[in-house]
């Protein structure tokens, strides 16, 4: 098994006159889990289908291995996908789902047998061939059509939100276990995801996009700390803008849009040396598990901060955040180099 | 006491209206004599019944032909409704509801003018008296239960699942055959059965294009019920309720709430 690598270049889609997705050139690596991270709308989810096939380009290429794929039907793609849905065939076994592709092969009934097996072990499903999908739950399902896109030994493997069906206690497990079964394979992967948190924390490239662009293409440490500018910030949960001024301890601050997470941000008695501080009145306060969440008015702005005792509404605070927590946003909102 | 009596006088009246005609076709099929001022009749016996089974009565001919025609009909309106049924589900053509409600039209007509007009034409075209003229005659109003209900089945299965096949290498064939088909199935035999149904009783139609050449059973039972003869008429009508107490059978056993629910979406 293994991976090969994946090239879009100068990719757009247009679908009845609407642009969906504009001049997207990326490089994926062999082998690498990529995330296609985005609120909803953005286009990541059409980018996933032309690289599936299903939605046509009007221009730009997309390449395998160096070779072009994107005037292939799906069928001769190679592409294997795994459907937000899972797209299972109700109609079919968990084991005549798995062996449909391999059937589509022409690979001999014995064989199919034993791959089926093969698989079934590796997603720690064993012996379920014979079982009607009805009596699977919600993520052996998921597994299941991992696995049929898996069987066929695929250069690329595509996952349209595939944790987004599942409860959160699942999700978490199946996260880590889908990102050492990628390890173990060695499959190039794309995932398509809205959780920030699921990107971060499965990914090693994350391509942040917006409106059909790509805004950033980072690696998940790079992004939460220097995202590219103001509202992939605050898509990365940046939740406290501010105003920069003279004084604070930033290069170029005065003037620019100081941005950080609240949960970097501490009540204190007195400014710490080096760390960004604002004065205000507490306006409300509302407890958050093991501390207080406070927002406070700072004259005319409002500042979030955690706090480990309660503030009645009224009194004075002072909230402070390590310089470097915050990141800095000039006018035309890009991010400010350090 | 007067909260249980109420029920029952309503289920009560409800059956007889019900059943009241049906025993009193049972009756007709047994009596062998049944005159007017008698509420019942005065001679039971299975005279008729070897009456209509005789070779020469033609009862097993017309069940034979009922039977081909209405089989014929099924297999023409499925293979039509097939190809147009997926298309109106998935290829999202505009003029969709237009198409859908094009096939209605001739149900919105009194049938008699239409008919007439066929059999007009057909004659012009020979195809008058003869089974395919029946066929073709009986599937007009089987397209309807064929396009619609195949529709619905189409547009029941998710879009997913052929992506899922084409993804993993199968052709847009391929696809169909082993996922698009499978999932419609039920609403398919389903839409088979209603045609088979309304072809099997369909008296009008084979009136107008089939006689005197074509005598299906409802033909039989006309031709009997105008000759006075109760007891053929009762006959024959107990043979059409056969195949249509079987297939409500197999309805209930492939029809699914939830592809009903999709008819005309």
């Amino acid at each position: 098994m293994g991976g090969e690598a994946l090239s879009l270049e100068r990719l757009a889609i247009r679908l009845g006159g609407v642009q969906i997705l504009r001049d997207i050139t990326l490089d994926v690596p062999a082998g690498s889990f990529t995330c296609l991270l985005g609120p909803s709308g953005c286009g990541k989810t059409t980018l996933l289908r032309a690289i599936a096939g299903f939605a046509p380009p009007s221009e730009g290429d997309i390449r395998i291995g160096g070779r072009s794929i994107a005037a292939l039907p799906p069928e001769k793609r190679e592409t294997a996908m795994v459907f937000q849905s899972y797209a299972l065939w109700p109609h079919m076994s968990v084991g005549g789902n798995l062996a449909y592709p391999l059937k589509l092969r022409r690979v001999p009934k014995r064989e199919r047998e034993e791959q089926v097996a093969r698989i079934l072990d590796l997603l720690d499903l064993p012996g379920f061939a014979d079982r009607p999908l009805a009596s699977l739950s919600g993520g052996q399902r998921q597994r299941v059509a991992l696995g049929r896109a898996l069987i066929i030994d695929p250069p690329i493997l595509l996952l349209d939100e595939p944790l987004s069906n599942l409860d959160a206690a699942i999700r978490r497990n199946l996260r880590s276990e889908l990102r050492s079964l990628q390890q173990k394979v060695g499959i190039t992967t794309i995932m398509v995801t809205h959780d920030q948190e699921e990107a971060l924390s499965m990914a090693d490239t994350i391509v942040l996009m917006r409106a059909g662009q790509i805004v950033q293409v980072a690696t998940p440490e790079e992004l939460f700390t220097r995202p590219a500018d103001l509202s992939a910030g605050r898509f990365l949960g940046i939740d406290n803008l501010i105003r920069g001024r003279a004084g604070d301890p930033l290069p170029g601050a005065e003037g620019a849009t100081l941005g950080f997470r609240s949960a970097e941000a501490r009540i204190a008695a007195a400014p710490p040396a080096g760390a960004l501080a604002r004065h205000g009145t507490v306006v409300d306060c509302a407890y958050a598990g093991g501390g207080y969440q406070i927002r406070l008015d700072t004259g005319g702005e409002s500042v979030s901060a955690l706090s480990d005792t309660a503030l009645a509404p009224g009194t004075a605070a002072l909230a402070a955040v390590p310089a470097a927590a915050v990141m800095a946003f000039g006018a035309d909102e890009a991010l400010l180099p350090h | 006491m007067i909260r249980h009596i109420l029920p029952a006088i309503l289920i009560g009246a409800f059956a007889f209206v019900i059943f009241g005609p049906l025993a009193n076709l049972a009756m007709w099929a047994f009596a062998e004599q049944w005159f007017f001022p008698n509420r019942l009749p005065t001679e039971w016996g299975f005279d008729f019944w070897a009456r209509v089974f005789r070779p020469r009565a033609g009862a097993w001919t017309s069940l034979f032909q009922s039977v081909a025609i209405a089989v014929s009909t099924v297999a023409l309106s499925i293979a039509l409704a097939i190809p147009a049924g997926y298309a109106l589900a998935r290829l999202r053509l505009p003029a969709r509801s237009l198409i859908m409600l094009l096939f209605l039209l001739p149900q919105a007509f009194p049938s008699l003018p239409i008919f007439v007009n066929i059999a007009r034409m057909f004659y012009g075209m020979g195809l008058n008296g003869t089974i395919l003229g029946v066929v073709l005659v009986h599937s007009l109003p089987g397209l309807v239960y064929a396009v619609w209900i195949a529709t619905a089945s189409f547009a029941a299965v998710d879009r997913a699942m052929e992506e899922a096949a084409r993804n993993l290498g199968a052709g847009p064939l391929t696809t169909f055959r082993d996922v698009t088909l499978p999932q419609a199935f039920p609403g398919l035999v389903a839409a088979s059965i209603f045609v088979f149904l309304d072809s099997i009783d369909e008296f009008t139609g084979t009136f107008f294009v089939g006689t005197p050449d074509v005598t299906t059973l409802p033909i039989l039972m006309f031709n009997a019920s105008m000759g006075g003869n109760y007891q053929v008429a009762a006959i024959t009508a107990l043979i059409l309720l056969i195949p249509s107490v079987g297939f409500m059978l197999v309805i209930e056993r492939f029809l699914k709430a939830d592809v009903l629910s999709r008819i005309g979406r």
